[in-house]
């Protein structure tokens, strides 16, 4: 009887996940124990720190989830190893049904590219484009935010052509261009942008770069504010804009269906993530759906960022998370953000020299998409200098011609990268 | 050109350099041909409004009352400062009568807009 008992508890303790990380601690459990160790960080990030709180936190716990043993919710052996692949590059959709576990499924939704449009509706259904409309010149500084995107994708091309941290260490001259693109498109400042490119081009990233987009995003506060500073003299920076003119609804309606169509008949690759964010947004001008509007920017939006945020995470194993590429991704993504931040400043800059001083170079810092934080920090370094001045609506501008620019950046390199 | 075809870094590289440029090229050539739809819709909308002003603005009101919130009628703001006042004294507004108004330094106004503005 009590040998029984004995029997029973000891092969009970051999099916742990405790006992799983200490047999194999030198050959991979300690890797587990570091990812945990990553994830409970990620935590406090976003717990204390409120980083971005409502997307890395069930990064965060994705992650945990993700890399407890044994556990069996999530296999992203499913989605990027060959050897489970149909044909070495197809989805085995029967495997993943029938093996896999809550997360599998959930992540479905990203592979799928289902997630990131739905998040571009409910933004979309809160974007008003009117800053844009009434003062056009400002979409120029959403497209020279986007240098930092390609920029950056040159310097992850040059590490892959050497062959430096593994970047193209699979020999595939591809593998190099799509997982610059990915890392480029941190550049973005656009969350739901850069995962679709990354789960399209280079899934394995896909972990490191959401947490390195959400984290910078987290960050501009800190990344911007010295950038626009540097940049800008003094006078610059006092520069009081012109009261913009009131936008008609006329016009607010017909923008995005003028908009759908010039991206998506030109880059046919941004049609989802530009198609859903000008659908949410003449959902919202129309003012004939208001239900629909109610719906898409909040239920829908927290429902699918739930399902993206612990999905994400869950993609964080060991194997792809604990290299020396994440750290260069993590330094990339930073490099990618200030070059972007640079772009649209010197951009305004040379406006406001065209313009005889009309427009405040501080609002290109806003083209980065990172909405409205990129725009409040325009509002917060201008208003430093001059209190009675208010550059926020100048920099909507700009901060809402980034969410296109970074869509059709994105299209860019999905037009060039899929399915080669 | 087939990407399998780049073997050196040299090669690589170039074509890195071409497909920046052309997403550079891409990005700004799209957000012009927007900026210019923008310029084309604006330039449409206050064409109309030049030629028939008066029935215009009947049609906004009535369709979008909301949205139409610029105050330009003297009439309008005159009733508005003497509801405001009456309201603030707590007599009706039948006793009230504005003669002049003038737009003062914007001190407490500017206060108020960072108020507003702190929440976003």
């Amino acid at each position: 009887m009590f040998d029984m008992l004995v029997e029973g508890l000891s092969s009970f303790a051999m099916k742990t996940g405790i006992a799983e990380i200490a047999m194999n601690f030198t050959a991979g459990g300690w890797k587990t124990l570091v990812m945990l160790v990553i994830a409970c960080v990620l935590l406090y990030l976003a717990i204390v720190k409120k980083f971005e709180p409502l997307l890395l936190l069930p990064i965060a716990f994705g992650m945990l989830l993700a890399n407890l043993p044994l556990g069996g919710v999530m296999h992203p052996e499913y989605f990027i190893n060959p050897e489970y692949l149909v044909n070495g590059k197809d989805l085995d959709f029967g495997l993943i049904l029938h093996k896999g576990g809550l997360l599998d499924l959930l992540y479905l939704g990203v592979k799928l590219g289902i997630y990131p449009p739905l998040i571009f509706l409910g933004i979309g259904c809160m974007t008003d484009f009117g800053p844009l409309i009434s003062n056009p010149k400002s979409i120029l500084l959403g497209a020279a935010a986007q240098l930092g995107v390609f920029i950056t994708f040159f310097c992850a091309v040059l590490l892959g052509a050497f062959g430096i941290a593994g970047f193209g260490a699979d020999g595939n001259v591809a593998t190099i261009f799509k997982e610059a693109a990915s890392i480029g498109i941190i550049g973005g400042a656009d969350g739901p942008t850069a995962i679709f490119v990354t789960k399209t081009l280079a899934p394995g990233l896909l972990s490191a770069i959401a947490i390195a987009a959400y984290s910078y995003m987290a960050l501009i506060p800190m990344i911007q504010p010295p950038i626009m500073k540097a940049l800008t003299s003094k006078k610059e920076r006092q520069i009081v804009m012109e009261q913009l003119r009131p936008v008609t609804q006329k016009e607010k309606i017909i923008f995005p269906i003028a908009v759908a169509l010039i991206v998506v008949l030109l880059v046919p690759d941004a049609a989802s993530l530009v198609g859903m964010l000008m659908l949410g947004n003449l959902i919202k001008e129309s003012g004939v759906a208001e239900r629909l509007c109610k719906t898409a920017q909040n239920e829908l939006m927290n429902i699918v960022t739930i399902f993206l945020g612990i999905t994400v995470g869950a993609t964080a194993t060991a194997d792809t998370f604990l290299t020396l590429k994440t750290l260069f991704i993590v330094a990339l993504g930073l490099v990618a953000f200030m070059i972007s931040t640079m772009g649209g400043l010197l951009l305004a800059k040379l406006m406001c020299r065209l313009t005889g001083g009309k427009i405040n170079p501080l609002i290109g810092s806003a083209g980065v998409s990172a909405v409205p934080m990129a725009a409040r920090m325009s509002q917060k370094v201008g208003q430093e200098e001059n209190p009675a001045n208010f550059l926020l609506m100048h920099a909507m501008g700009p901060n809402v011609a980034g969410v296109i620019g970074s869509a059709v950046a994105a299209g860019v390199f999905l037009a060039n990268f899929t399915g080669i | 050109m087939n990407i399998y075809d780049l073997t050196t870094p040299g090669d690589i590289i170039s074509y890195g350099v071409v497909v920046t440029i052309q997403g550079i090229l891409v990005v700004f050539l799209i957000l012009i041909l927007i900026m210019l739809v923008i310029y084309a819709m604006g330039a449409l909308s206050s064409e109309k409004k030049t030629k028939k002003m008066p029935a215009k603005e009947e049609a906004v009101v009535q369709t979008a009352p909301v949205v139409e919130e610029a105050v330009s009628d003297e009439g309008e703001l005159i009733a508005v400062l003497t509801a405001a006042v009456a309201a603030c004294m707590g007599t009706s507004s039948a006793s009230v009568s504005i003669r002049s108004y003038k737009k003062v330094s914007s001190a407490w106004g500017n206060a108020a807009k960072r108020e507003v503005l702190e929440k976003f």
